[in-house]
């Protein structure tokens, strides 16, 4: 029964993701007095993008073609090790912080190296920027994760999540405090938010794709946006906000 | 509630240009070096 929650969990994530970016949108237009758009509209797009005839540019190599998919899958088995969401589930224990930030930058290069392959000067741009700001970021996710990993006892991200929710260490609530504002700034880094990348223009380095590609990449930045918020949820219980 | 901060920030910044990216991501690496500094600090886990 463990296992099927692990499964659910796994398969509520990703039907999730769509709606969490809808979520945002809708709000953010609430903010700026416009009319909100529905919470759905995410399914919506992902519909019709899927419909989408497939073009792919005569220079594009075979890197082109696979790629999608290999930035795709680190993401989702990072959604494997992440903790489990349902008392009792099944989950993976062993895997550490390392391995996790690890897989997110392997996808990060694949998609670099699909921005490269077109040999358009977008593709050049949107790939430098992805390396350059992934070099920042990344060093600042391990340290961040390596903490609140030694505050609760594990290096692995499941256990110590579980750890945390079990006993956490209230005499280190300055430490979580910092670790927290440190995960924001990471969460809008590597999802490509304002203030550090336009998530309606971040797409540059993927115009020399066709819409079935398009349409992977849109949906592992919600996957993206939806892992770092679920984990930074998960890992830090957001006791103190 | 993370997602409507991610919504407040974006409705209330601008985008930065490249060359300002890094000071944000120093900040964050700051505060992630406060936070390994101040558990041990407050006693690690002993």
């Amino acid at each position: 029964m463990s296992f099927v929650y692990y499964i659910f969990s796994i398969i509520f994530l990703v039907l999730l993701s769509p709606l969490v970016l809808s979520f945002i949108k809708s709000f953010k237009m609430r903010l700026l007095y416009k009319k909100p758009a529905s919470l759905f509209q995410g399914y919506r797009n992902f519909a019709k993008l899927f419909s989408k005839e497939v073009i792919l540019s005569e220079e594009a190599s075979t890197i082109t073609k696979v790629a999608p998919f290999l930035v795709l899958s680190p993401l989702i088995l990072v959604l494997f090790f992440l903790p489990p969401i349902f008392s009792g589930s099944f989950y993976i224990g062993f895997v550490d912080a390392f391995t996790i930030t690890g897989l997110l930058a392997l996808s990060t290069f694949f998609l670099m190296l699909l921005g490269l392959d077109g040999g358009n000067s977008f593709g050049g741009i949107g790939s430098s920027r992805e390396a350059f700001i992934s070099s920042l970021s990344e060093p600042a996710m391990i340290l961040t994760v390596f903490t609140i990993s030694l505050m609760a006892n594990n290096l692995g991200i499941a256990k110590a999540a579980i750890n945390l929710n079990n006993h956490f260490p209230f005499t280190h609530m300055a430490s979580f405090t910092f670790a927290t504002i440190s995960f924001f700034i990471l969460l809008l880094c590597e999802t490509g938010r304002i203030p550090i990348d336009n998530p309606e223009t971040r797409w540059q380095v993927l115009l020399n794709l066709s819409f079935l590609p398009l349409c992977l990449h849109l949906y592992l930045c919600r996957l993206d946006l939806d892992l770092i918020l679920f984990y930074l949820l998960r890992s830090l219980r957001l006791r103190f906000l | 509630m993370i997602a409507l901060a991610v919504a407040f920030v974006e409705t209330n910044m601008a985008k930065l240009r490249l060359f300002k990216v890094p000071n944000l991501l120093g900040i964050a690496i700051v505060f992630a070096f406060l936070s390994l500094i101040s558990f041990y600090v407050l006693g690690g886990n002993a």
